[in-house]
C-alpha cells in the first residue's frame, strides 16, 4: 500500500469531538431534495405542493440531462417547494409519512460500464459524483481519467469514515469495484494511515494512505498528490458513504438514503455519530440534542466555512453546534461570539463574495501560509494569482485540481481576512467562460 | 469535452456564514509582534541618544499618521485611522535615518517612502517594496552629499538575536531568507577574515538591522521556499559587492535590500515557472499512461472502459 506523508497542515483540538460509535438518529419528519451546486439544471414537470410522493419516485425531469433522475428521499406529501429570485427550483421538502409504501423498484444487476452508468443515473446516485476541474456534477456522458474515493476525513470534529466503512465493508467493496468500471485510469481509495482497507482484486484500484493533519483528508490534496487533472482529463471524486450506497444498490437492488453524520461541538449533549438520512431537516435532527437551543446557530459542514442550512446537503458529513465556542489550551485559535464573528472583516468579505464582488484586503505573504498548505504548489504565489485575477497563471499552477473547500484553511489563517475560496470560485467561473 | 455551464447553485435558506473560529493571526496582532521584536533595538537607541532619537521617532510617526489620514480621506475606505504597522515603520525609519538629517530631509524621506512604497499602491500587501527601504533608498540617492550616513544609534548584534528567534519561530519571517543572508556572509567573509574584524559596531549593526527587519519583510521578499533563500543570498552578495565598491555601510545595505526586493518577483516567477513546467510534464506522462493502457487493452481485444460509446466493456 502506498503511503503519502504530509508534513504541513493545521491541527485544531476543539471541544465536543464526537464519540466514534454509530448511534440511531432521532426520527426525521421532513426531508428535502436540494439543488446541487455548480450544476446546470432545468427542471420541468416537477411535483406540486400537496402532492403525495413515494420514496424513489422522480421529483422532476431535468431538461438538460433527462437520463439523470432526481428522486424523492422519503415517502410523504410535498410540503414546500422553494425557488430563488430567478424562479429557479432550489428545494423540495417532503413531510414524511411512514404509512406510505416505498416505490418498489428493484434495479437489475449490471454487467458492464454502460449499464452501471445507466443505473447510477436512474437511481440519482450520479449526482453524488463530483468532477474536477470546477467541482460540478459530471455530464451524463463524461468519462473520468481517474476516480478518487475519499475514505478519510481530517476536518476538526469530523466522523471517522473507517468506523462507517467497517460496519458495511461488503457494500463498500462492491461499490469500489463497480466504480472501477467507469474509468480506464486508476481508482484511488484514499484513507488514513492507521485504518487498513482490504486490497482490491482489480489492479487499477489502489489503496493509498495519507498521514498528516488537516487538510490531508481533502480530495483536492489527494488529486494534486496522485493524479492532477486538466480540462481534457477530468477526475471524479466521491465520498465513501456514497460508494456504500452504490454498493447497496448493486447488491440488493434497493436505494439507500441513509447517511451517517458527526453531530459535534461543545453545545451538543452527546457528541457522536448519528445514522440519519439524506436531506434530513436540521430541526428534526437536532431535537433534544443541544444544551442551549436559544443562543446557537448550528452549521453544516466544516468548522472553517460551514453554512447555516435548514436541511442537510447531500455532501454534508458533520453538523457542529458550538454556541459560545470554547477553546482548548494550546491551539492557535480564538473564538468569538457569533455576533462578533459576523461583524468581523472575514464575514464582510464572505457576504461580498455571494454578490460576486470580492474585496481583497491587501495580500499577506507570511511563511505561515506554507506551513498549513498541503498543496503541491507553493501557496503564496497561487493565492497571489487568485487575488490579482491572473487566471491563466492560476490554471498553470494547478487551480483546476482544487475546489473552494481546499482553500478554507488559507482563508482561516489569512491575517487580513481574504476570502480565498470565493476568489477561487470566481477564477473557475472565469475559466469556464461563463461569467 | 464540453464544459458544463457554471451556475451558482445556492440552495434557498442556506445563508453562507463565516467560520465560528477566528484565527489569532490578525493583521494588527502581527504588527504588534513586530513592534515587540523591535524593542531591543529601540531600547538601545533610546539609551544612547534619548532626546534626539525620540524626537526623530516622534516626527516620523506623526508624518506617517498624517499620510495615513490624508489617503483615508482621499480614497475611502483605505484602512484604519491608526495602524500599528505605521508605528513599526516609524521606529525602523528612526533607527536608520542618518544622524545629521534635518527636518526637511526627514520629511522628504519619510513621505517618499510612505507614498511611493506603500500608499499609492493601496497599502501594505499591495506593493512589493518595503516603505522604509524605498524611503531610505530615495534619501541616500538624493541627500548623499549632505549626510554622513551614520545612523543615530548602534545596536549590538546580540540584541537582535532574540527578536530573530521569535520572529522565525512564529513564522512571521522566513528562516530561509535569514539562512540565505548568513550563507552569503559566511561565504564572502571566508575569503577575507580581516575585513569583518575591522568593522565598527555601527557597520555590523546597520547591516544586521536592515537584514533582520527589512530584507525579511514577507511583503517585499520571495514567496516560495527557494526564492526566499535566493532573495536572502542575493541581498548578502549585493551588500558585499557594494561595500567593496566603497559605498558606506548604510547605503550598501539599503541599496542591496532595494535591488533584492526588486528582483524578488523575478525569483518567484522563475521558481513558479519551473514548478508549472514539472506539473505539465507530469500531466503529459499521465496522458501517455492512459493512451498506453487503452492501446494495450485494444490489442487484447477488449476495452477497459467506460464511456457510453464503449458498450461491451469488460467488467
Amino acid at each position: 500500500m502506498k503511503t503519502v506523508t504530509l508534513k504541513r497542515g493545521l491541527a485544531l483540538a476543539l471541544d465536543g469531538a464526537p464519540e466514534q460509535t454509530l448511534h440511531d438518529g432521532p426520527p426525521i419528519r421532513h426531508v428535502a431534495w436540494q439543488r446541487p451546486a455548480n450544476t446546470l439544471l432545468q427542471p420541468e414537470e416537477a411535483v406540486t405542493e400537496g402532492q403525495p410522493v413515494r420514496m424513489g419516485e422522480g421529483l422532476f425531469r431535468d431538461r438538460h440531462a433527462p437520463q439523470v433522475r432526481h428522486l424523492a428521499p422519503a415517502s410523504g406529501i410535498v410540503s414546500r417547494i422553494e425557488r430563488d429570485s430567478r424562479q429557479q427550483l432550489t428545494a423540495i421538502e417532503i413531510r414524511c409519512d411512514a404509512s406510505m409504501a416505498c416505490r418498489v423498484e428493484r434495479f437489475a444487476p449490471v454487467d458492464n460500464a454502460h449499464q452501471l452508468r445507466d443505473l447510477l443515473q436512474r437511481s440519482g446516485l450520479w449526482t453524488h459524483l463530483r468532477q474536477r476541474p470546477f467541482e460540478t456534477t459530471p455530464p451524463p456522458d463524461a468519462t473520468p481519467a481517474a476516480i478518487f474515493i475519499t475514505a478519510m476525513d481530517t476536518r476538526p470534529l469530523a466522523a471517522d469514515p473507517a468506523v462507517i466503512i467497517a460496519a458495511r465493508a461488503t457494500e463498500f467493496g462492491i461499490g469500489v469495484d463497480a466504480l472501477a468500471m467507469l474509468t480506464a485510469g486508476p481508482v484511488y481509495v484514499c484513507q488514513e494511515k492507521a485504518s487498513r482497507l482490504p486490497d482490491r482484486q482489480c489492479k487499477r484500484v489502489q489503496v493509498v494512505a495519507f498521514s498528516g493533519t488537516h487538510p490531508a483528508g481533502l480530495a483536492g490534496v489527494h488529486i494534486q498528490q496522485l493524479y492532477p487533472c486538466d480540462r481534457e482529463h477530468p477526475v471524479w471524486h466521491i465520498d465513501c458513504q456514497d460508494v456504500i450506497a452504490i454498493g447497496t444498490l448493486l447488491q440488493s437492488g434497493t436505494l439507500d438514503f441513509g447517511r451517517v453524520i458527526a453531530l459535534a461541538g461543545s453545545n451538543v449533549r452527546q457528541p457522536r455519530l448519528l445514522k440519519t438520512r439524506l436531506g434530513a431537516r436540521l430541526d428534526d435532527l437536532l431535537a433534544g440534542q443541544l444544551r442551549d437551543t436559544k443562543n446557537t446557530d448550528p452549521i453544516c459542514g466544516s468548522v472553517f466555512a460551514g453554512k447555516h442550512r435548514r436541511w442537510l446537503d447531500r455532501f454534508d458529513r458533520q453538523v457542529v453546534s458550538s454556541g459560545m465556542l470554547s477553546m482548548r489550551s494550546g491551539t492557535a485559535v480564538s473564538f468569538m461570539s457569533k455576533s462578533g464573528a459576523k461583524s468581523g472583516t472575514r464575514s464582510g468579505t464572505r457576504s461580498g463574495a455571494e454578490s460576486g464582488d470580492i474585496q481583497l484586503n491587501g495580500f499577506a505573504a507570511e511563511p505561515r501560509f506554507d506551513r498549513i498548505s498541503a498543496l503541491s504548489m507553493p501557496a503564496v504565489p497561487l493565492l497571489r494569482t487568485l487575488a490579482r485575477l491572473d487566471f491563466a497563471a492560476a490554471e498553470s499552477m494547478g487551480c483546476l485540481d482544487l475546489a473552494a473547500e481546499d482553500l478554507e484553511l488559507h482563508a482561516f489563517v489569512c491575517p487580513v481576512g481574504n476570502d480565498y475560496p470565493a476568489a477561487l470560485t470566481r477564477c473557475h467561473r472565469q475559466l469556464t467562460g461563463h461569467p | 469535452m464540453n464544459l458544463p455551464e457554471w451556475r451558482p447553485g445556492h440552495t434557498s435558506g442556506n445563508t453562507p456564514v463565516t467560520s465560528p473560529l477566528t484565527s489569532v493571526w490578525q493583521a494588527e496582532r502581527i504588527a504588534l509582534l513586530w513592534l515587540l521584536a523591535l524593542a531591543p533595538a529601540v531600547g538601545f537607541a533610546i539609551w544612547q541618544e534619548p532626546a534626539g532619537w525620540l524626537r526623530t521617532a516622534f516626527l516620523v510617526a506623526l508624518l506617517l499618521q498624517a499620510w495615513q489620514l490624508l489617503f483615508r480621506l482621499m480614497l475611502p475606505p483605505a484602512g484604519a485611522l491608526f495602524s500599528i504597522q505605521d508605528l513599526v515603520h516609524a521606529l525602523l525609519f528612526a533607527l536608520l535615518l542618518p544622524v545629521d538629517f534635518g527636518i526637511r530631509e526627514i520629511v522628504f524621506t519619510v513621505s517618499f517612502g510612505s507614498v511611493f512604497g506603500d500608499r499609492l499602491f493601496g497599502g501594505r500587501g499591495f506593493s512589493f517594496l518595503n516603505p522604509v527601504v524605498t524611503g531610505m533608498g530615495f534619501a541616500l540617492f538624493t541627500f548623499s552629499s549632505t549626510s554622513s550616513d551614520i545612523p543615530l544609534s548602534a545596536v549590538p548584534i546580540a540584541a537582535l538575536l532574540i527578536p530573530a528567534i521569535v520572529l522565525t519561530s512564529v513564522e512571521l519571517i522566513s528562516i530561509r531568507t535569514l539562512l540565505g543572508i548568513l550563507a552569503s556572509a559566511v561565504f564572502l567573509l571566508a575569503g577575507s577574515p580581516g575585513e569583518a574584524a575591522s568593522w565598527q559596531l555601527e557597520q555590523s549593526s546597520t547591516l544586521a538591522l536592515v537584514a533582520l527587519y527589512l530584507v525579511t519583510d514577507p511583503a517585499a521578499g520571495g514567496s516560495t521556499d527557494a526564492s526566499r533563500f535566493a532573495h536572502g543570498l542575493l541581498f548578502g552578495v549585493l551588500a558585499m559587492v557594494l561595500l567593496h565598491a566603497d559605498q558606506d555601510v548604510l547605503a550598501a545595505a539599503i541599496n542591496a535590500a532595494l535591488l533584492a526586493s526588486l528582483s524578488a518577483p523575478l525569483l518567484d516567477h522563475l521558481v513558479v515557472q519551473m514548478l508549472a513546467y514539472r506539473r505539465g510534464q507530469r500531466l503529459l506522462l499521465q496522458r501517455r499512461a492512459v493512451v498506453d493502457a487503452v492501446m494495450a487493452a485494444g490489442k487484447e481485444g477488449r476495452s477497459p472502459a467506460a464511456g457510453p460509446e464503449r458498450d461491451q466493456a469488460d467488467v
